[in-house]
């Protein structure tokens, strides 16, 4: 199979070639695929060498199972969801050890680059690494739907099909992640100096500056009426 | 999480998120949209709920992925086709590999294909999860992973060409043709523990706790043996300095040696180079034709 071939065949016809003993044939699948790949998983597992890992094992694992592909869904799916699998392994993983504070500032950078450029808002940029941090301290199920329908833009449909769950749950995980991250935006504009407000929140811990959120009902509605002043419950 | 508020209270801001999701039922959904309107705060939260989804929409984030992982991937992925060409229809015996990299076990266990299989065919007395080889300690140096995760892989075509060359019994290892070599009785060998023996040969106990873990079943730990090098293999590395370690076997059908040595710039790395065993016969002083090369990192 030469190159010019290999381009022009689809991910199934790669597939099934690789299957077929084409040594080629896979790479140029990882090659199609790496990098949407890469995407997700970064923003997963917020970590890049967690990330790192979880791809390799994803396309490893793929490159041994291909032959069991049914074809059922398309090959990016399937890609997708052993990644994603692997992704949620590893934060289930990362969840149940607390990792390192001191680095956090860095590993929040690193997935912002490289297009966070310093002509960026210093404001803005710290309301980036702000929800960052607290996308972590979301439930790797909630946190992977957020990445896939909200930051990668896949639609639910697709989203459903990576995930194996139905549209419904994604909506719900979506849902609910949001709402999670609430409190973290009304933080950030209950802040009267804006810049002061954001300034203190960049030597702080980032995990920490965030609510944990576990209630909602509490964390909502709250916020918004320290804001406004006003508005308390009927 | 369901609301138990009445309408004259604020809903969850998870219902009014899930009324803009479209999840409430007819009835509640009109019960809280119709608060919604009427009650400014909620309506604040629910344009924040969209302000945060428009903002994970634009994070910044990256396009391609790394030059590094790229390189570490594609050599994982050569591993895999190197364990492919020396042990055809191994596959099942070698998925352990995957799932000793995701301590769960299982890459795929939400799905109901096929991908769930390698955990389900790991062979019988593999330790499952956090106890596999290399994955003991959370707090395992990142590059002790790397190696395990990069060289395990490589480790799987090694074995495979160990395989070939050591019989099962142990006598007999001048027959590196041996076909009854690829019996399954070596498919489980715990490959890691090869490699390191290959890379670190003079530690016949193991007392650093970072090492990956023997496994227990494990009767018959290899022998190393490193084969002398004939002159045409060492030329077709391009290089003069001694291997790590050799050893001999079959590649892609071939006749082939398999040569670790020290990577020429990065010390934290080892290249292996798989050279092609026909010009011990048809040209001693020639240059070995060189099959296969990748440097993979060293704990």
């Amino acid at each position: 199979m030469d190159e010019v071939t290999l381009r022009d065949a689809d991910d199934q016809e790669l597939l099934a070639q690789h299957v077929g003993g084409d040594p080629d044939a896979f790479g140029e699948l990882v090659r199609r695929h790496r990098d949407r790949l890469w995407a997700v998983a970064l923003r997963t597992l917020g970590d890049r060498e967690e990330a790192a890992d979880a791809v390799q094992d994803a396309l490893v694992s793929a490159y041994r199972a291909a032959h069991t592909f049914r074809g059922q869904s398309a090959v990016t799916t399937w890609l997708h969801r052993i990644t994603v699998n692997a992704c949620l392994d590893r934060a289930r993983k990362a969840a149940s050890r607390k990792t390192s504070p001191v680095d956090d500032t860095d590993r929040l950078d690193q997935l912002l680059e490289p297009h966070e450029s310093a002509e960026a808002p210093a404001e803005r940029q710290d309301l980036h690494r702000e929800l960052l941090a607290a996308l972590r301290t979301l439930p790797a199920e909630q946190r992977a739907a957020l990445v896939l329908v909200d930051m990668q833009g896949y639609p639910v449909a697709e989203a459903a099909r990576v995930l194996d769950v139905p549209t419904g749950t994604v909506k719900s995980r979506c849902a609910r992640g949001r709402a999670r991250l609430l409190p973290l935006l009304t933080h950030l504009r209950s802040g009267t100096g804006g810049n002061e407000d954001l300034g203190r929140g960049r030597n702080r811990r980032p995990g920490t500056s965030v609510p944990p959120a576990t209630e909602p009902r509490d964390a909502g509605p709250n916020g918004p009426a320290a804001v406004k002043g006003g508005g308390g419950r009927a | 999480m369901t609301s138990t508020t009445g309408t004259a209270q604020h809903p969850d801001v998870a219902e009014i998120s899930d009324l803009t999701e479209g999840l409430l039922s007819p009835s509640r959904a009109q019960d809280v949209r119709r608060h919604v309107d009427d009650c400014e705060l909620c309506a604040d939260v629910q344009l924040s709920l969209e302000e945060i989804r428009g903002l994970l929409g634009t994070l910044p984030g990256p396009q391609r992925m790394p030059a590094d992982i790229v390189g570490r991937i594609d050599a994982a992925l050569a591993a895999e086709a190197l364990l492919d060409s020396t042990a055809p229809g191994a596959s099942s015996d070698t998925a352990h590999g995957v799932s000793r990299e995701t301590a769960a076990g299982d890459v795929s266990r939400e799905t109901t294909q096929a991908p769930a299989r390698p955990a389900a065919g790991r062979p019988a007395g593999r330790a499952r999860g956090t106890t596999g080889p290399g994955r003991s300690s959370q707090r395992m140096p990142r590059r002790r992973a790397v190696w395990s995760a990069v060289l395990g892989a490589a480790a799987l075509g090694l074995g495979a060409l160990l395989v070939q060359n050591l019989p099962a019994d142990g006598n007999d290892a001048d027959h590196p043709n041996a076909a009854k070599a690829q019996t399954p009785q070596f498919a489980g060998t715990p490959l890691e523990t090869q490699v390191d023996a290959l890379l670190d040969p003079p530690k016949p106990v193991r007392s650093d706790k970072n090492a990956p873990s023997v496994d227990v079943q494990e009767k018959t730990p290899f022998a190393v043996q490193t084969v002398a090098v004939p002159a045409c293999v060492q030329q077709g590395t391009g290089r003069s300095d001694a291997p790590l370690a050799a050893k001999q076997g079959s590649y892609e059908g071939k006749q082939a040696f398999l040569l670790l040595l020290p990577h020429t710039s990065d010390p934290k790395q080892v290249q292996a180079y798989v050279v092609d065993a026909a010009c011990v016969k048809t040209a001693p002083a020639g240059k070995g034709e060189l099959l296969l090369t990748h440097g993979y990192p060293r704990g």
